[in-house]
């Protein structure tokens, strides 16, 4: 049976978040439901708010939220209009004297939208004029009697928080004792603390009213954050060398390969540029390489991109999108690097763009955006969003599969590193096999620099015919369609707003189809599939509508710009505003 | 093979009398010596008239990007390590716009031997002022005295964790070639800072002024500090030499089981 | 056989134009098959030379090997002092 919930848990960075999220991840998982959850959260180290949101049932986020486990005041007073009518909050006892001017955290912009619409006013005063199903927990009380029970000082159960407030919630939406105990056995390798934590908050909320979770299809899932998928995506295809500059969010796929190498060479590098300088030094060399970065770190690879065109070294570059421009929000989602991706790198920069939408897309994106970068010798950008990056899915363990090394021919006896050939592709022999130069000049076929027209129109026509062969190469797998043939609209979109477009068209009483773009460069030709009105929707300021503008008339663009997810049911919205006759809308959800 | 064998088909572009002739002359000598195979040999040039000495020695060599040939290098030498991997380029290309990646490379110590060919002046953008230029100093295409300071390079290597670190002069190709020859045969990263003169736009640092200057270190100096900082004259030789762990050597490698991993991330009913 | 310019110890090729060159002694510029009472032999003594044949410098050690190849070399090669107000930025 179908259960459909729509979970928040949000406390303080550094209070266990994360893990209460992946405890609650695999406990439905364990149940037998399908069950995905993202991570919100500062760019910070400790103390600001962080949330996970999680739903059962689905594999995108919904609004409004069925259920609130606020480990904090703070989490209350950021989520409570999320709520719906009659939905669960799980909160400390104390949070209710709480006014939202005595919490530093949080942000003066939360608080003057707080007060503005309910008065200098406590939470508790607050919570009296919604329809909540509001429980209480004593969670000093609660912390005390762990202690005793485990005979550990206060100072070292006190972590153990989260997972009392979490059991707590999760019991009283309906999971039973076991399915919670055997999430949390996963979570921690001695978990005695927060068992006995379990018990003492499922023994508070004994004999209250609760939902139910019927057991749902039980068997194995193999659970993942997004940038666990890619990393051991890249594994499994044999990835042989990964150089890394720390940034959010790719640091977490980076450190994961990093751990699980193996014979992998993998370097944190200096910056950016190092980073891919390196990674194309191997890749010169031989070995299939990586990196991994997000925007302000595909700027500083902007030169280096071209060189890898230029001198036509295969190089995979996984973007993971953050909210921009410059800093932005570091921590949160966006789609704006599209067309930076695009046209990264000076001069006419042939490449691949490739998005997926979602984890196990990235699994087969990982290969593919290797395939094509060995076989074409250019760049190619796999562009994920940090929405995929930190949040929890189930993938199929079929997804992986390993991919055959490069190999290469013997050399002959004059080799071209550049040869001119009919489809513009040249025989790659790696440096040590050949003498040869690999040049960023423009060169002749052997690689020497030289500047005559002749020969610059012809390698100049060399890589554009290299160009077209990857575009006739991709054709097929550039995007996908779903939903109505001859649908009233047709939604288009690319990355993760993939299971929020599908989920809607699925539950949608208009007819409309759903064209998601998976090869974002060479740009697809999707004329011939457009029915009815046209509606794109994007986390950027209209990145893909100014690309499709190209080939077809957008009749409304849904764009969502506050570094948050888009929900399916800001797609529905969508749909209706563009049916109306809307051109523009703007998706606001999410806190 | 003998050295004129390592020449190439390419025309050399440099001005008669650049300092590069002479740094050129000494590497192919010194591989030669060293019988490097030139399919092994992976000369790695920046951007500048120095770099384009990619095309005139027979290898299988990469020109790359302004002040990006060590970490293009690094990643070669760590890749394949039977390569010989050279790093060419100018003073400012490896201590301007790549000072970041020469710091990185000497605390890598990754086997990589760096050639600084200095010449105080950026050549082929006509004569600004390098990273190694006094203050003060106007030379011929310059708009005003240098209103920066110079930073020594071989201090700098030093402070950095270069485990080989010498200074050489561009027309004394034979002392020169004699330390390319230590300087390859060296494990562990290597700086040659090698003097040369930049006859159309460098009006003070000719032929003359170093060759009135340099002198010739007699073994490695114990007070190499005081050596490195010498202004009035200018000491050639290798100034100290150390081994150390290579960054190969660094990291480790291992068995890893996806399977085991795969299940470590499975829940089960 | 007259005793030319072109093998005159005093005298550097210009480094395009092959019909003339430099005088060091007369200090002067000179064609290619000009004579005069200052001739003297070629002495290939120092460390870098010119190579007609390759349009280059090259250092003693790459002399024998120039000079097998029948490359006609010089002491020197001569460039007008103001070429430099004439290069473009690279």
């Amino acid at each position: 049976m179908r259960v459909d919930l729509s979970i928040a848990i949000g406390g303080f960075q550094g209070g266990g978040i994360e893990s209460a999220g992946q405890i609650a991840v695999r406990a439905f998982a364990i149940k037998g439901h399908e069950v995905f959850g993202s991570r919100e959260y500062h760019s910070n180290i400790v103390g600001a708010h962080s949330y996970y949101h999680i739903r059962v049932g689905g594999k995108a986020l919904r609004m409004p939220l069925d259920a609130l486990i606020a480990l904090d005041a703070e989490s209350v007073f950021t989520h409570f209009r999320n709520l719906r009518k009659k939905a669960v909050l799980v909160c400390d006892k104390g949070s209710l004297e709480k006014k939202a001017s005595e919490i530093p955290s949080m942000s003066r912009e939360l608080k003057s939208r707080i007060e503005a619409a309910y008065g200098s006013v406590t939470l508790g005063q607050i919570l009296e004029k919604l329809e909540l199903n509001l429980v209480t927990l004593p969670m000093a009380e609660l912390i005390g009697k762990l202690s005793e029970t485990v005979k550990k000082p206060m100072s070292s159960v006190s972590r153990a928080l989260n997972v009392m407030g979490l059991s707590a919630g999760l019991y009283l939406l309906g999971l039973d004792e076991s399915t919670i105990r055997k999430a949390v056995e996963k979570q921690f390798q001695s978990p005695e603390i927060n068992l006995a934590a379990v018990e003492i908050a499922l023994e508070e909320v004994a004999g209250m009213e609760r939902g139910e979770i019927p057991d749902g299809i039980r068997r194995e899932k193999l659970i993942l954050t997004g940038c666990e998928a890619v990393a051991l995506s890249k594994l499994f295809s044999r990835i042989e060398f990964m150089s890394f500059y720390p940034i959010t969010p790719a640091t977490d796929e980076a450190l994961f390969l990093e751990e699980n190498r193996g014979k992998t060479i993998t370097v944190q590098a200096e910056d950016e540029i190092s980073a891919i300088g390196m990674a194309l030094g191997a890749s010169i060399a031989g070995l299939r390489a990586a990196v991994t970065t997000s925007g302000p770190g595909v700027s500083l690879m902007n030169e280096m991109i071209s060189l890898a065109v230029q001198a036509e070294i295969p190089i995979v570059i996984t973007l993971w999108m953050r909210a921009s421009p410059s800093t932005g929000i570091a921590t949160r989602t966006g789609q704006q690097d599209l067309l930076h991706a695009i046209f990264s790198g000076h001069g006419d920069p042939f490449k691949a763009v490739i998005a997926s939408g979602d984890h196990e897309e990235a699994i087969e994106d990982v290969r593919l955006s290797f395939k094509l970068a060995e076989d074409f010798q250019m760049p190619v950008v796999h562009l994920l969003d940090k929405y995929i990056a930190s949040s929890l899915a189930a993938v199929e363990r079929e997804k992986f599969a390993p991919l055959p090394k490069r190999e290469f021919s013997a050399p002959s006896e004059n080799y071209l590193r550049y040869m001119i050939t009919e489809d513009g592709i040249s025989p790659f022999l790696p440096v040590g096999m050949a003498t040869m130069i690999v040049s960023s000049l423009e060169h002749n076929e052997y690689g020497f620099a030289s500047e005559d027209p002749v020969l610059r129109e012809e390698m100049m026509l060399k890589r554009i015919r290299k160009f077209r062969k990857l575009a006739e190469n991709v054709a097929e797998k550039s995007y996908s369609v779903y939903g109505e043939r001859n649908a009233e609209m047709t939604i288009i979109s690319f990355g993760s707003t993939k299971n929020a477009i599908l989920e809607a068209i699925e539950q949608s009483e208009f007819h409309t189809k759903f064209l998601q773009l998976r090869i974002l460069w060479p740009f697809p030709d999707i004329s011939d599939e457009i029915s009815g009105k046209v509606l794109c929707i994007e986390s950027n300021s209209g990145q893909l509508s100014f690309l499709l503008n190209c080939c077809c008339k957008i009749d409304c663009v849904a764009r969502k710009l506050n570094a948050r997810p888009i929900y399916v049911n800001e797609v529905h919205r969508a749909i209706e505003e563009a049916l109306s006759g809307r051109r523009e809308v703007i998706l606001g959800e999410g806190a | 093979m003998k050295a004129h064998e390592y020449r190439t088909d390419a025309w050399i572009q440099w001005c008669p009398g650049c300092g590069n002739y002479g740094i050129l002359t000494a590497l192919r000598e010194a591989v030669s010596e060293l019988e490097i195979d030139p399919k092994k040999l992976v000369i790695v040039g920046g951007i500048g008239c120095s770099s384009r000495i990619v095309y005139y020695i027979r290898g299988s060599n990469v020109h790359t990007i302004h002040g990006r040939a060590i970490p293009v290098a690094s990643g070669i030498k760590l890749a394949n390590p039977e390569l010989t991997v050279i790093v060419s380029a100018g003073d400012g290309d490896i201590l301007g716009i790549g000072a970041a990646h020469f710091v990185a490379l000497g605390r890598r110590n990754i086997d990589l031997k760096v050639l600084i060919h200095d010449n105080w002046v950026y050549g082929l953008t006509k004569g600004q002022a390098a990273p190694t230029l006094p203050s003060g100093v106007k030379l011929r295409a310059m708009n005003y005295p240098n209103p920066h300071e110079a930073l020594n390079p071989l201090l700098l290597a030093f402070s950095c964790g270069y485990t080989f670190i010498a200074r050489a002069y561009a027309y004394h190709v034979k002392r020169l070639k004699e330390i390319l020859l230590e300087a390859i045969r060296h494990r562990g990263s290597a700086l040659v800072d090698i003097l040369q003169p930049c006859v159309t736009y460098n009006n003070m640092m000719t032929k003359e002024w170093i060759e009135r200057r340099i002198y010739y270190l007699e073994g490695i100096p114990g007070d190499f500090l005081n050596k490195m900082t010498e202004r009035e004259r200018i000491p050639l030789g290798i100034f100290y030499r150390t081994e150390k762990n290579t960054f190969e050597k660094r990291i480790e490698k291992f068995e890893v089981d996806l399977e085991s991993l795969i299940r470590k991330k499975t829940v089960t009913p | 056989m007259r005793k030319k310019c072109e093998r005159c110890g005093n005298w550097a090729p210009h480094i395009k134009y092959y019909y003339l060159g430099f005088c060091a002694k007369r200090e002067s510029i000179s064609l290619r098959d000009f004579s005069c009472e200052f001739y003297t032999e070629i002495k290939l003594e120092g460390e870098f030379f010119w190579c007609e044949d390759c349009k280059s410098l090259i250092s003693f050690l790459e002399l024998e090997s120039h000079m097998e190849r029948g490359h006609r070399i010089f002491r020197g090669v001569f460039l007008d002092s103001d070429y430099r107000e004439e290069i473009y930025e690279g």
